[in-house]
């Protein structure tokens, strides 16, 4: 079992090239096997710095204000409990990881609620969702959710956060007021990630083994349409920024889906790197970026074109991506 | 003869006290779900068929709470088809929507003939053999003779190379996760009957959850049509012979090995369907 205290964390500086322009923001991915995140500039799509996280990183978040970039680590081993579980908080501008939050067991995906002073994450092994308040470093609460749970995501008016199980294929939903899941509903097997609309009135939850998408109406928590993905397995998901478009990707199925929200059909499947898993998308809407975890890069997609158009190398087992939005 | 018969509640008070803590209070008046499994008492599966219905038990309860609903599962252990048959209707007064067991042959025709009497969906754990002629509306959980046949036929083995279900070392699709559960919980790897007992008591909590306006007698026809997620990477679903569809594993040793473990992984498209 590996320890990675505060200081010794700390320590571990980018040995990366000098910031690029303001302009085009950063795309952080968490690469699970080679424990560490690699940064990329999305405006010239090249790889721009790395750092050590530590452990097992997976999820991984932009804070609203851009100025910190939190990843969940776990421990290396799939199913043990250490104290490696945590947190990391990376401060983008210094370069370096300035800070450790408890996060419960297992800690898989996580949101940042929208004023930055809570993180709401998936424990997968323990069947909860804790609570973190940054401020004090601690979970302040743990919530009953499914079983195994997974995907999370906070709605743009920072009120629901939404918390996927893999084995009760179940959402979960969290009233940030109360900090109490008030509602829980059914979706089809295995849901993995969901996503917002911009103007938070639909959820879309992506189900790996029963290839579809949950179209949610947030008002009443419920599903209200299934959207079939023939041949997929669908996991990490995005909403572009003008709400028209969704963005699935396939991982095993090594696509990725793009579907007409209006229509809600499927206007093109694009081939990208081996098992993309996240998936994040430019505030501009014009790229799409997935993380690849057998092939260990990072697939571009021009939106416009609807194609791949840079592969970038990143870690081992590449499987988060942020971009500030 | 019937020798044991629980009723088991899996009230809140079974749940970590962490999480009962912030759990929803159980609310008055939730619709409950019931079903039933009638296991060998005495036969050496008995124990382990056992433990993965409670796994599956304690998770569709789980489950049925955060939606709103009640998920109870009603357990009997008899070890010959008289008192299989007499547990089963017993449970049925007791309003079971699916019934769960056939371990042997003759228990198998038993509560498979009960069954479809009653018209209540029976999901049959014990590996049918070829030539059984399974009843209306039972259901087999566990695969196919002809799958697991072809399954050894292609895969090259010594002696003691067999086919099964599920393997305590199988890690892909969340088989780690589920091992994991189970073996956090009794102390003992997932052999393959604690798989078939999970899934089929899974299987019956997602048919009565997902389809909570239907009668009973309407439930073997809903099944026909359903999927489900057994933690082997695809969605699993009966053919019209009524066989759960799922990859299978040849489990043996590799020359030079002391133990054994999954030699190949083969699903029914590998070897051209089920029969």
């Amino acid at each position: 079992m590996r320890r990675l205290g505060l200081a010794a964390v700390a320590a571990l500086v980018l040995a990366a090239p000098a910031l690029p322009g303001e302009a085009a923001p950063l795309a952080y991915v968490s690469n699970e096997w080679a424990g560490t995140v690699t940064l990329l500039d999305t405006a010239s799509d090249k790889v721009v710095g790395s750092f050590p996280a530590g452990g097992r990183p997976r999820g991984i978040q932009v804070s609203p204000d851009g100025r910190r970039v939190y990843v969940a680590v776990s421990d290396p081993s799939p199913i043990a409990r250490s104290a490696v579980d945590a947190i990391v908080a990376f401060d983008p501008k210094a370069r370096r990881v300035v800070a450790r939050y408890e996060a419960g067991t297992d800690p898989e995906a996580f949101a940042v609620s929208r004023d930055g002073k809570k993180l709401y994450i998936s424990n997968e092994d323990a069947g909860t969702a804790s609570i973190t308040r940054v401020d004090r470093g601690q979970v302040t609460a743990s919530l009953a959710v499914g079983i195994e749970p997974e995907g999370v995501a906070i709605s743009p008016d920072g009120r629901w956060v939404y918390v996927t199980a893999e084995t009760s294929s179940t959402v979960s939903v969290i009233d940030t007021r109360t900090s109490q899941v008030v509602a829980s509903f059914l979706v089809d097997l295995r849901p993995r990630a969901v996503a917002f609309s911009p103007d938070g009135k639909r959820a879309y939850v992506t189900s790996e083994i029963g290839g579809t998408i949950a179209v949610v109406d947030v008002n009443g928590h419920r599903v209200i349409d299934t959207l079939p993905l023939p041949r997929s397995k669908p996991v990490g998901v995005v909403v572009s920024p003008d709400g028209r478009r969704i963005y699935v990707a396939n991982g095993h199925g090594n696509t990725v889906s793009v579907v007409d929200t209006a229509k809600k059909k499927v206007l093109a499947t694009i081939p990208v790197g081996k098992r993309p898993w996240g998936i994040a998308i430019t505030p501009d809407g014009h790229k799409v970026y997935t993380a690849n975890g057998l092939s260990g890069d990072v697939s571009v997609i021009d939106t416009a074109k609807n194609r791949v158009t840079a592969t970038l190398k990143t870690g081992a087992g590449a499987w988060g991506i942020a971009i500030r939005r | 003869m019937l020798t044991r018969r629980a009723f088991l509640h899996l009230s809140l008070g079974a749940l970590p006290a962490a999480l009962a803590a912030s759990s929803p209070p159980p609310a008055a008046g939730r619709k409950v779900y019931r079903i039933g499994a009638i296991l060998p008492g005495a036969s050496p599966p008995g124990e382990v068929l056992r433990q993965g219905a409670l796994l599956a038990a304690d998770e569709g309860r789980r489950t049925a709470e955060l939606i709103g609903s009640r998920f109870e599962l009603l357990l009997a252990a008899a070890d010959e088809p008289a008192g299989a048959v007499a547990a089963a209707r017993g449970q049925i007064r007791d309003g079971v929507l699916a019934l769960i067991g056939g371990w042997d042959a003759a228990t198998r025709k038993a509560l498979g003939a009960l069954a479809a009497e009653s018209r209540r969906v029976f999901l049959v754990l014990g590996p049918q053999e070829l030539g059984e002629a399974p009843a209306a509306t039972t259901f087999s959980v566990a695969s196919g003779p002809g799958l697991r046949r072809r399954a050894l036929q292609r895969t090259a083995g010594g002696p003691g190379v067999r086919c099964v279900d599920w393997d305590p070392g199988l890690e892909r699709f969340g088989a780690a996760q589920l091992n994991q559960r189970f073996e956090a919980r009794y102390h003992r790897p997932m052999a393959a009957p604690a798989w078939t007992a999970w899934m089929a008591v899974k299987i019956a909590a997602e048919l009565t959850l997902r389809n909570a306006a239907a009668r009973p007698e309407d439930l073997a026809g809903r099944l026909a049509g359903m999927r489900f997620d057994g933690h082997k990477g695809s969605a699993l679903s009966f053919d019209p012979g009524r066989h759960l569809i799922q990859p299978v594993y040849v489990v043996g040793r590799k020359p030079g090995s002391r133990t054994d473990e999954v030699l190949a992984e083969v699903s029914p498209e590998d070897v051209g369907g089920e029969e």
